[in-house]
């Protein structure tokens, strides 16, 4: 009964390597421009070869490989769910049935779409996992602000939205971790999670994430105290104690950047969609 | 209902670059009825082990039987397991969900199916062993009640389920010295009275050394010391190493010895340093 085990978005794996020395902003932009690409790719070649890219970021920040896909094991129920919903209800015109069931009816398209889908949600959640697991928390909050300061200007609270997010991905593990003693609890009390049907096992939630909500809002409660009490105000006039700058290495790391989207994009126009 | 566990080991997030063994090699034995504080720092792995006993963790490597039956075995009724053995949490705001006292201490037997009567009958009797008011309290908001009363809620809730077997974890932790000399009294009477196995899961001396009658101690994932209560009390220099504060009492006479004064170290409480300071003064040829 480890629910942080199989929980890798944010968590900070610390490290040396050139992913994680890299300028915050270097990532957090280039994590953004390849999820961009992601979202046109649109055959396999060209996901095989984002994968490849994905692969070796991974090799590069030295993450061992198991504990990067441990944490998208968690997401494969609901991509099967939608996999199969893609499957059986798309149905443009001009497509193929291979395989009919009572009244469901699988068509090729479908089946493209669908996995297509899937493989572009699971590479996606790699690319944040790949950030978060090489980018602290602070540099995330000092990345995320320095490239949404431009912003502020048209009046978007760029410090705030920062730190609201960093505490949002902070408490990810926490609450995790907290679930997972509640769930103890609760067990010790003589409820089996594992036993029942798929609504018996809903209504057994019951009895954690109450718990687990009323502490949320506790610990909420206790974070504004703690900030207060060192007199934050929010953004204005904050001063940084790391002040960021781009190095060698960010240079080479847009350069490396560059050339992948160039590739990927020739292979998103040369190679024709399976459907 | 004896608990026997046989070279376990435990590893949390095994597999994980955060992997960190937190058992190493435990064997142990807990017989019926005894009285047993199993003492440690944080991180000793105190509370893991104590897991293992009503089976919220399972051996992957070692046994772990309770009455004979093995956890990790298929066919034994885990449920039964817990219902037998009961764990109440440091952090009782862990446990207690419903919104009143009273719905809360009968989810357990709720979970057994035992008929309403049964039920009432039990939450009854569980508030009357820890000493909350079944008038007063039955129909209490949960969120209402004070840090020592929460904690006697929780301790309730898990006698309510019956069992033979108690830990508690952690449960003078945070609890202002009145607070704690009442759940401390509870938890005597459910030994003497109730003729339970209590087990106490602390960092803290003081408290433990005046109710238990043998005494694990742990540090770093092993077991460095098993015995009864004043015999492990007395070894001052190996708990004060592992960064545990001897009783205060035991430290004074340590002191006193230390002065030329023959006393014996090996008292657990202010009333025998008494009569054993009082002897001191008393014998011949000390004016």
């Amino acid at each position: 009964m480890e629910l942080t085990k199989n929980l890798t978005l944010g968590i900070y794996l610390p490290g040396k390597t050139a992913l994680h020395c890299l300028d915050p902003r270097t990532k957090i932009a280039g994590a953004a421009g390849l999820i961009g690409l992601l979202l046109f790719t649109n055959n396999y070649t060209a996901y095989a070869f984002f994968a490849a890219f994905a692969f070796g970021l991974i090799l590069t920040a030295k993450i061992p490989l198991g504990y990067a896909l441990r944490g998208l094991k968690p997401m494969l129920p609901f991509l099967a769910m939608m996999w199969l919903f893609q499957v059986f209800l798309q149905k443009p015109p001009g497509s193929k049935v291979i395989f009919s069931w009572w009244i469901l009816e699988a068509t090729d398209a479908g089946f493209h779409i669908g996995t297509l889908m899937s493989i572009r949600v699971l590479l996606l959640f790699l690319m944040t996992t790949i950030l978060t697991l090489t980018t602290s928390t602070v540099e995330l909050t000092d990345g995320t602000e320095a490239l949404l300061r431009p912003l502020q200007k048209i009046g978007m609270p760029a410090q705030e939205l920062a730190l609201t997010m960093v505490i949002a991905l902070r408490f990810v593990p926490t609450l995790a971790e907290e679930a997972e003693k509640i769930i103890k609890a609760q067990t010790a009390r003589g409820v089996d999670f594992k036993q029942g049907n798929f609504i018996q096992k809903m209504l057994k939630l019951f009895p954690v994430l109450l718990p687990l909500f009323v502490n949320a809002f506790k610990r909420a409660d206790e974070l504004i105290t703690a900030m207060e009490s060192r007199c934050y105000t929010g953004g204005t006039g904050r001063t940084k104690m790391k002040v960021l700058r781009m190095g060698k290495n960010d240079y080479y790391a847009w350069g490396v950047f560059l050339a992948f989207a160039a590739m990927q994009i020739t292979l998103i126009l040369t190679i024709a969609p399976p459907c | 209902m004896p608990i026997e566990v046989e070279n376990l080991n435990h590893t949390y997030k095994e597999g994980t670059p955060f992997a960190r063994q937190a058992l190493f090699d435990i064997n142990l034995k807990i017989d019926d009825g005894e009285f047993v504080g199993l003492i440690g720092p944080s991180q000793s792995g105190k509370s893991t082990l104590g897991q293992y006993f009503n089976a919220l963790y399972i051996p992957k490597s070692g046994r772990v039987l309770i009455d004979g039956r093995d956890t990790a075995d298929r066919n034994t009724d885990l449920v039964q397991i817990r219902f037998d053995v009961g764990y109440v949490f440091q952090n009782p705001e862990h446990q207690l969900f419903k919104t009143t006292v009273g719905e809360d201490i009968a989810f357990g037997p709720t979970c057994q199916r035992c008929s309403p009567e049964e039920i009432r009958k039990r939450v009854r009797e569980a508030m009357a062993l820890v000493g909350l008011d079944y008038d007063t309290f039955f129909k209490r908001d949960i969120f209402a009640l004070s840090g020592g009363q929460k904690r006697r809620a929780a301790i309730a809730g898990v006698l309510a389920c019956q069992p033979k077997v108690l830990i508690l974890d952690g449960i003078t932790a945070g609890l202002d010295p009145r607070g704690r000399k009442e759940i401390l009294n509870v938890v005597k009477n459910l030994h003497q009275e109730g003729k339970m196995t209590v087990i106490l899961i602390s960092h803290s001396m003081d408290d433990v050394a005046r109710l238990v009658e043998r005494i694990i101690i742990m540090d770093q994932g092993r077991i460095i010391d098993d015995g009864p209560t004043r015999e492990v009390l007395t070894k001052i220099g190996q708990l004060q190493q592992i960064g545990l504060e001897p009783p205060q009492v035991i430290e004074v006479m340590q002191r006193l010895r230390e002065n030329g004064f023959t006393v014996t170290t090996g008292v657990l409480n202010i009333h025998e340093a008494i009569s054993e300071i009082v002897k001191m003064l008393n014998m011949p040829g000390r004016e």
